[in-house]
């Protein structure tokens, strides 16, 4: 994996991102670093004027990721730890399920591993206590016990369903 | 509603598998059960070997049970900060006879039924049970002790369902045996004899390849099971002070809680871990925490006894006084002290004992 050579052009070079909806992002070189994905391509490129084009991340959901790296490019030396998981927080609060969905996917994508993690921990955190009814509407599985199955299942896993 | 909601819905089952695994993992360890109910792929993936070692690496529950089977047990979860009430009738009784929960590992519990009331039998039967699964298992007569000292249970292997549990007790000629169960030959065989030690209590803990106890004369006994070498460990002392110390096992390894008594009343306390020094071959005593003043007076409060007892549960250490409905909880790792939500408010659940239990998930024998 080869870093670009000249490290007086690594910290001048711009990295263009176009959304699927033709949108152009500028970022600096260190923030496009935090994503894998990012990182492999402008190995082969250098740095480039072109824009990298990302066909199926929205500028909505762009917007949001870069948002995330550029806080982050700083942080992991100047914030502390508990300011920057405050901050986390923060960007995914009011999040929709819909917006969460295309920030994972996309985070993955982009191989931007703590943005998975967090993404990972934000939507574990938003099903964990939804009812078994629930989370079948909401990933949209087939309740496709047997009745004897699902009685065993129930039986063996009773005391958790309880109060 | 309609229209919007089945498109959402789509999106989320063409969530790649592996995305969906790394969320699942993210849960409390209570969903890993509770979320098999979903459908076929969620049951297998929460039976599954990688989710079972998620979950038996993770923060055990607390569960205290009750002196009588008809009563049910009560298990606190440290991911969701709730009670839940197990029953523990599928384990069969034929009369009021008491039942001690004494010793826990890998999500079984280890159980002395005592018929002496009620047919007269010398030795109580013993008793291994999963609260989880509802599953129990009877435990045949050992073959040489006579009278048993002590017991423990041992933690299941990594790649088999196998259990075992030790015994430590006089034969009929009055020597000290370990005698050890095998849950799968079903037999008993004796592993060792120990030194002739007068042990005070039947609280044995096995941690880190040795069984502990606190001896008659308070010190502690380490048995070094595949070696079987006795040491006799002094507890550690602080000043002049008297200190009623007590055995807890945790994630760490073996601690001692010595609480420090003035004018029989709790003054202070100290936890100490007992490490062992490969180099000298011998123990020390490292101390990890102390309970603040302010602490010390509200657990005071909480209780007009001055007897409590403390356990060890994961990477903490419960505390809780005689004839109190309140537990203090120390974390370990975060040296730091917090109550825990009131378990009841029924007083028949006043007297109980505890322990941790390790939620596994796909621990099944009988």
């Amino acid at each position: 994996m080869a870093e670009l050579p000249n490290t007086t052009m690594a910290n001048e070079c711009k990295v263009k991102l176009k959304s699927k909806d033709d949108k152009i992002f500028e970022v600096e070189y260190a923030v496009a670093m935090q994503s894998q994905t990012l990182k492999n391509a402008l190995a082969h490129t250098g740095c480039t004027d072109t824009a990298l084009p990302l066909h199926d991340i929205s500028s909505q959901i762009l917007a949001k990721v870069i948002e995330y790296c550029e806080y982050h490019v700083n942080a992991a030396n100047t914030i502390s730890e508990k300011d920057v998981k405050t901050w986390d927080e923060e960007l995914v609060k009011h999040m929709d399920q819909d917006t969460l969905f295309r920030l994972i996917v996309a985070a993955k994508y982009l191989e931007i591993h703590n943005l998975v993690d967090l993404m990972c921990k934000t939507i574990a955190d938003r099903i964990k206590d939804k009812s078994v009814e629930e989370l079948r509407e909401i990933f949209h599985v087939q309740n496709d016990f047997t009745p004897e199955e699902e009685e065993q299942v129930r039986r063996e896993t009773k005391w958790a369903h309880g109060e | 509603m309609g229209k919007l909601r089945l498109r959402k819905q789509t999106m989320w089952s063409d969530l790649p598998e592996y995305l969906m695994e790394r969320i699942l993992e993210c849960l409390p360890v209570d969903c890993f059960f509770r979320f098999r109910a979903v459908c076929n792929t969620w049951n297998t993936l929460f039976s599954s070997q990688h989710f079972n070692s998620i979950a038996r690496n993770s923060q055990p529950f607390l569960i205290l049970c009750p002196s009588s089977t008809q009563m049910p047990s009560l298990l606190y979860s440290f991911f969701t900060h709730t009670w839940r009430t197990i029953s523990l009738s599928f384990i069969p009784h034929e009369c009021q006879c008491p039942i001690n929960f004494r010793g826990s590992a890998s999500g079984l519990l280890l159980a002395d039924i005592n018929a002496n009331f009620c047919f007269g039998y010398s030795s109580p039967t013993l008793c291994v049970c999963n609260p989880l699964s509802q599953m129990y298992s009877l435990l045949p007569e050992m073959g040489s002790v006579s009278r048993i000292m002590a017991k423990a249970i041992l933690p299941v292997g990594d790649k088999t369902n196998e259990y075992t549990v030790m015994v430590v007790g006089m034969s009929s000629t009055d020597r000290v045996l370990l005698e050890a169960y095998n849950s799968t030959t079903k037999a008993w065989k004796v592993a060792g004899t120990i030194p002739d030690v007068h042990i005070r209590n039947e609280n044995m803990f096995f941690c880190k390849g040795s069984l502990f106890c606190v001896t008659a004369s308070g010190g502690i006994m380490a048995y070094n099971v595949e070696q079987g070498i006795t040491t006799i460990v002094s507890m550690p002392t602080v000043d002049a002070h008297n200190l009623w110390a007590r055995l807890v096992c945790c994630k760490i390894g073996l601690v001692v809680v010595g609480a420090i008594e003035e004018n029989h009343s709790l003054k202070g306390l100290i936890m100490w871990e007992l490490v062992f020094h490969e180099m000298v071959k011998d123990y020390k005593w490292v101390e990890i925490g102390k309970m603040p003043n302010s602490v010390c007076e509200e657990f005071r409060r909480s209780s007009n006894s001055n007897w409590f007892d403390c356990v060890g549960v994961g990477d903490k250490i419960c505390f809780r006084a005689n004839e109190s409905m309140l537990i203090l909880v120390y974390d370990v790792s975060r040296a730091s002290w917090n109550w825990l939500a009131k378990f009841c408010e029924d007083l028949r659940f006043v007297s109980m004992g505890w322990l941790p239990l390790q939620p596994m998930s796909n621990l099944k024998f009988c």
